[in-house]
């Protein structure tokens, strides 16, 4: 069993800090969602972790190892941030070029992405979504303990992103995943953790299925008018509810029914992530001088 | 294929100007020798130096490629992928330095044949030995300059914000000044020329040695971030 543990962790650029104490621990094998709007210091913290920023203070141990002085310990883990690859070369030569320092075989992960058809189309010459899908291929060219992926589904069309989610998911039954979207559904969807960064701090480290909202918000699509039986608005193709639990939505559903209503859809309105995103306090994180 | 040579063949092909250039001022040098063997006994010590300072800066700027391709991959996010798979600033200059040293390896042989073809020619044993001591400061002035300009500009490229060919000044202005005085050491005595021209080559060297030595400690890893 891997671990990952942060403790204290505090990190930057030059004399900004942008990670105050930070600290959590990872011990079993999931995708673990790191969320927070831009400039929160995701990436950041990706970089700390991945040993590329030295933290001003605090210890990463990865499987008890310090990241920030041990090579054997980075060498379990892989991370993705941007494309990261020499523009000039064919997909091919690029995977090649990284598989000679890190190992790996280039086939393999051409092959797992399917990117057969951009094989030896130059780089600089891919779309936008090209050059992401094909730059992540290199994160799987070796086995690692720990993957680091930072937006690794922005900027691609929803089917190349539901194929790298699938592999993602495939990979998190025996690896640790941090990994990092803007897109709460998205997170929902394939996160088992969620690890929610304020302020420059982790406000939020647990399952996604133990947060719940305040507020559940709840459309019914039915032809009937439901209002003089349930207290609900119309919006659009829906009748919401507002309910403080799943229990009383529950309940209304119930009443509709024994009132012969013919619902045809219920669904929750909200993603239940994002109160916790929202909050004033997200908003407000800033950078200040170490 | 080794990763030094990937590297090399990366910086060809960034810049083919810059690799001709190099190439046009290290014929220049040989050409000034040729000429000198032609003319055999006149071949005064007191302009020796000369087709040596054109060769040396030929290396120079036939290198420089090289440190194009260090912003060029410091923007695209290549350093700091490196940097995530446990390379630290130094393996990165390291890396890049032996490319640069490389590639001026390879004008230097060119320049070597050629100048050892023209004392040939002139059939000289007295020119021959003029030829091998030019060759020998060629590449003390070379490889030094060579190494410095290509440390001291990825340890300072951080301060250029233009992106690739324009971040080459930094780098030059510190490693042709040791150059250019060696043109005007040609004007003066022979003694008085060696011992600064072996000066110049010898503080290059040190300062190239002291920056790599330093680089771990002076240039923070987030500096080669994109």
């Amino acid at each position: 069993m891997h671990t990952l543990e942060l403790s204290d962790v505090s990190s930057g650029y030059n004399r900004q800090i942008v990670l105050n104490n930070i600290s959590f621990k990872l011990q079993e094998p999931s995708i673990y969602v790191v969320l927070g709007p831009n400039g929160v210091g995701k990436t950041t913290l990706f970089r700390t972790i991945a040993g590329i920023l030295e933290p001003f203070s605090g210890n990463i141990l990865l499987d008890g190892q310090n990241i920030t002085s041990s090579r054997e310990a980075r060498k379990k883990l892989s991370f993705f941030s941007q494309n990261a690859m020499p523009e000039e070369m064919t997909v091919y030569q690029a995977l090649k070029f990284y598989s000679n320092m890190e190992g790996g075989d280039p086939d393999k992960v051409i092959e797992l992405l399917d990117l057969g058809a951009l094989r030896d189309k130059r780089f600089s010459d891919l779309s936008q979504g090209q050059k992401k899908r094909a730059s992540l291929a290199k994160v799987f060219l070796c086995e690692r303990d720990l993957y680091l992926l930072d937006e690794p589904t922005a900027n691609l069309d929803p089917v190349v992103s539901r194929e790298i989610r699938d592999i993602i998911l495939k990979l998190s039954k025996d690896k640790m995943i941090l990994y990092s979207s803007h897109n709460l559904y998205e997170a929902t969807d394939i996160g088992t953790y969620l690890v929610l960064i304020k302020n420059g701090s982790v406000s939020t480290f647990d399952r996604i299925s133990n947060i719940k909202p305040k507020n559940y918000r709840v459309g019914i699509k039915t032809q009937t008018d439901i209002t003089k039986i349930v207290d609900a608005k119309r919006e659009g193709d829906y009748y919401v509810l507002s309910v403080s639990s799943p229990e009383e939505a529950g309940l209304a559903l119930k009443k509709l029914v024994e009132k012969g209503v013919l619902v045809t859809e219920v669904r929750q309105l909200d993603n239940p992530l994002q109160e916790l995103f929202e909050s004033p306090s997200t908003q407000n994180a800033g950078r200040h001088e170490k | 294929m080794n990763n030094t040579l990937v590297f090399v063949k990366r910086s060809l092909n960034l810049s083919k100007i810059l690799t001709g250039m190099g190439m046009g001022l290290a014929g220049l040098g040989i050409f000034v020798i040729f000429a000198l063997s032609l003319l055999a006994g006149s071949s005064s010590a007191a302009v020796f130096v000369l087709p040596v300072s054109f060769m040396s800066l030929g290396l120079l700027i036939f290198a420089t490629p090289v440190t194009l391709l260090y912003v060029y991959d410091k923007n695209n996010g290549v350093l700091e992928y490196l940097l995530s798979l446990g390379w630290n600033q130094s393996d990165i200059f390291k890396q890049y330095l032996k490319a640069a040293l490389f590639l001026a390896l390879i004008l230097f042989i060119g320049e070597g044949a050629a100048i050892l073809i023209a004392g040939a020619i002139a059939g000289l044993m007295a020119v021959f030995a003029l030829d091998l001591l030019m060759l020998f400061l060629t590449a003390f002035m070379g490889f030094s300059v060579v190494s410095l300009v290509t440390v001291a500009m990825m340890a300072f490229s951080s301060l250029q914000k233009q992106r690739v060919g324009a971040n080459t000044p930094l780098g030059m202005a510190i490693g042709v000044p040791f150059i250019f005085p060696t043109f005007y050491l040609s004007f003066l005595g022979f003694s008085p020329e060696l011992i600064i021209y072996l000066l110049l080559c010898t503080l290059a060297a040190a300062l190239s040695v002291a920056l790599l030595l330093l680089s771990s400690r002076l240039i923070r890893r987030e500096k080669m971030l994109p």
